[in-house]
């Protein structure tokens, strides 16, 4: 029996402020242990999909529903179970933990589970040690990471990132890559990015949607 | 010259009276702000998070509202808690409630007006981020507060400043009792039409004292809070 999809698009059409349409998706099913790699040049609504997919963003016309059901229908549930990571994300004010933990604030773990999970994903990630350091002072591409980290940190079901590598040096990369192989490996998290990058498509080998 | 002089002497010789008028002006204003504050802070949060029909329409009106004059405001809640009035069984006409109570709704419309312009300079991927990660409506607004320590204290100090400063609602709530509603500009107002220019000198130079303190300390605090 066929798997049923965690997303199904049908006739999704975007257009911006009267320059017509930006894209459309006659018909899309993402299933629950896809990778999905979002293409496309500059301005051609990779972003805007990622947030149409992630809650954000309301769309005009078609339809996308996340397990049989309309976005808008789970509420806040939906933002328990899907998660969303900026192209420049934000980093809240004081120290690199106190961000993961902000991710962590709904979940019923304790304390020393917390803490446990927080470390984990931060060594993941080749942020080690960067635990009391404040994010004022991190660069793009540790700032990426530490957005990462306060995603997974959470478990999601799916996980829309945009442009996970773009500020990453090659070092960066690689260390990227292999969380997002080892998320994906697991079968449980859905994946879909927006990127640029053609190494990580072929490092996670995954379906690629052009628009 | 000899009116500042002895305005002077007043205040270095720690004149009891003064000093008590200063301190009841401080105690209003603070009681004041801490309540407009609490209640301000609330809706102006609401009104950055939350999408409700008439919104805009709201904040404008509450916006418009900060320039009603303090006697207008001392009138509404003369008629309110006067012995007549709805809530005169109270009893708190010419009494520090009064004069509070109406000094808040003064200050309500201040400090949201603030707030809420603070809270709206925040970077549109941080509202998207608290709803991406899954935040509870409380755990929203703190993250909010806590992002904003610069519009926070920027409010409550200006709000303190023009609290303070307001004469029309002390005069026509407290009823410039001595020793008991008195409060900085009060006491100037009624020393003046007394002809006791060097009390009303004294306070006044207190008074503006108080004021640029007040504005040095919002722009020192402020500055820090951006840095940190």
């Amino acid at each position: 029996m066929k798997p049923k999809p965690r997303y199904n698009i049908q006739n999704l059409k975007v257009g911006f402020n009267g320059r017509g349409e930006l894209f459309h998706i006659p018909r899309l099913d993402i299933l629950a242990s896809d990778r999905v790699a979002v293409l496309g040049p500059n301005g051609s609504g990779k972003t805007t999909f990622l947030k149409a997919l992630s809650g954000l963003l309301d769309v005009p016309t078609g339809t996308i529903l996340y397990q049989d059901a309309c976005i808008q229908s789970y509420g806040k549930q939906y933002f328990q179970e899907v998660t969303y990571v900026h192209q420049h994300p934000y980093l809240f004010r004081g120290s690199v933990y106190w961000n993961l933990l902000v991710g962590l604030h709904s979940t019923a773990l304790t304390p020393k589970e917390k803490t446990y999970r927080i470390q984990h994903t931060l060594d993941s990630l080749g942020l080690s040690g960067y635990e009391d350091r404040n994010t004022e002072g991190l660069s793009g591409g540790e700032a990426y990471r530490v957005a990462l980290a306060r995603a997974l940190v959470r478990e999601p079901k799916v996980l829309l990132l945009d442009e996970p590598t773009a500020q990453a040096d090659s070092e960066a990369k690689k260390v990227i890559w292999g969380v997002l192989r080892q998320v994906a490996s697991t079968g449980n998290t859905t994946l879909i990015f927006a990127t640029h990058d053609e190494t990580l498509c072929e490092n996670l080998e995954v379906r690629i949607l052009r628009l | 010259m000899m009116a500042l002089i002895t305005a002077l002497e007043l205040i270095v010789s720690g004149n009891r009276e003064l000093f008590f008028t200063v301190g009841t002006s401080l105690t209003f204003s603070f009681f004041s702000t801490l309540c407009a504050g609490i209640v301000g802070l609330l809706i102006a949060t609401i009104f950055t998070l939350e999408r409700f029909p008439l919104r805009r329409f709201i904040i404008s009106l509450v916006t418009s509202v900060m320039a009603v004059p303090t006697v207008v405001v001392g009138l509404i809640v003369y008629s309110l808690i006067s012995r007549s009035g709805p809530l005169g069984s109270l009893g708190w006409l010419f009494t520090p409630y009064a004069v509070v109570l109406g000094q808040s709704i003064f200050a309500l419309p201040i400090v949201i007006s603030y707030l809420w312009a603070g809270f709206s300079k925040l970077d549109t991927r941080f509202f998207e981020t608290i709803q991406t990660i899954g935040c509870s409506f409380p755990y929203k607004c703190l993250l909010t507060w806590r992002e904003s320590p610069a519009a926070l204290v920027n409010a409550l100090l200006s709000t303190f400043g023009r609290v303070l400063s307001e004469v029309g609602i002390s005069m026509m709530l407290g009823g410039n009792l001595r020793w008991y509603t008195r409060t900085m500009t009060t006491a100037i107002a009624l020393e003046t039409t007394r002809g006791e220019y060097e009390y009303a000198l004294a306070l006044g130079i207190l008074l503006l004292l108080f004021a640029m303190g007040i504005n040095a300390l919002t722009l020192r605090m402020v500055r820090q809070k951006v840095a940190a």
